[in-house]
């Protein structure tokens, strides 16, 4: 291969890592947004080890944390430690949100991760 | 694949761009330092850089499977993200810039590729510090 002078190599260089940033992001944008209509089916209920309270804890941290705060104690969201609401309330107000308070994350979170951030919030005890 | 996949594998591929980039500019820096054999710690720094460009891009795209395909996020996510992106683009254009012009840059070049080089660090150890309190922290 021909060597390139310093000039043709920072440009060549500039080219390339644009063009790999733009890409990277227009693929993520893509599958984001294809994934994001996708519902997951998943019908069987799944047990709450330690492994989902572990996903749950990602879940929560990736979409929760902004509002609730780290700590779940509440921020501009609820405190969510003792919550005596059931399994299924539970999971429609993470999936349809509540009118005016919070988001609904039923087209970013699949079934799995729902359960899974459900039985996290269930290991919040004070 | 769930999240406790991804996250697996994100934790395992972000090691890999981190350390192979952090030991191009060690090698680099001692080659300044030891100028007998300074030819060789350069390749050595060379093919490090290399082999961190390219596992760039598998930290990259687990990560971005782990946080659904988020590009920017909110809170900590969006601060990950913050160093991450200018990062990734430094490294890739690093690499891309020490391929084509080869093992013989002017000095001024050089230079310019080393203090390149050292932010490309610092904006990974942000962006690994940063990754760590979102996974790890509190």
């Amino acid at each position: 291969m021909k060597k390139l002078t310093e000039r043709e190599a920072l440009l060549f260089a500039f080219i390339v890592s644009c063009i790999c940033l733009l890409a990277t992001l227009g693929i993520a944008f893509a599958v984001g947004t294809a994934l994001s209509g996708k519902q997951s089916q998943v019908t069987e209920s799944r047990r709450f080890n330690s492994e989902t309270v572990i996903q749950g804890r990602q879940v929560f941290v990736i979409h929760c944390v902004e509002c609730h705060g780290f700590d779940a104690r509440g921020d501009e969201g609820s405190d969510l430690h003792n919550l005596r609401s059931g399994d299924g309330l539970i999971h429609q107000i993470i999936t349809g949100g509540i009118k005016g308070e919070m988001p609904g994350y039923g087209k970013v979170l699949n079934e799995a991760d729902v359960r899974a951030l459900i039985a996290y919030l269930r290991t919040l005890r004070n | 694949m769930d999240s406790i996949f991804w996250l697996r594998v994100h934790g395992g591929a972000t090691h890999f761009p981190i350390a192979l980039v952090f030991g191009a500019a060690f090698f680099e820096t001692i080659g300044l330092l030891s100028s007998p054999r300074q030819h060789d710690f350069r390749i050595v720094s060379y093919w490090l850089l290399v082999s961190g460009g390219i596992s760039s891009f598998g930290a990259v795209f687990s990560g971005l499977a782990l946080s659904k395909w988020t590009v920017s996020g909110k809170s900590l996510l969006l601060q990950h993200h913050l160093f991450v992106w200018p990062a990734f683009a430094l490294i890739v254009g690093l690499t891309s810039w020490r391929v084509a012009v080869g093992q013989s840059p002017s000095r001024r070049t050089f230079a310019i590729y080393l203090s390149l080089l050292a932010t490309a660090c610092a904006l990974l150890a942000a962006a690994g510090f940063s990754g760590g309190e979102l996974v790890l922290g509190r």
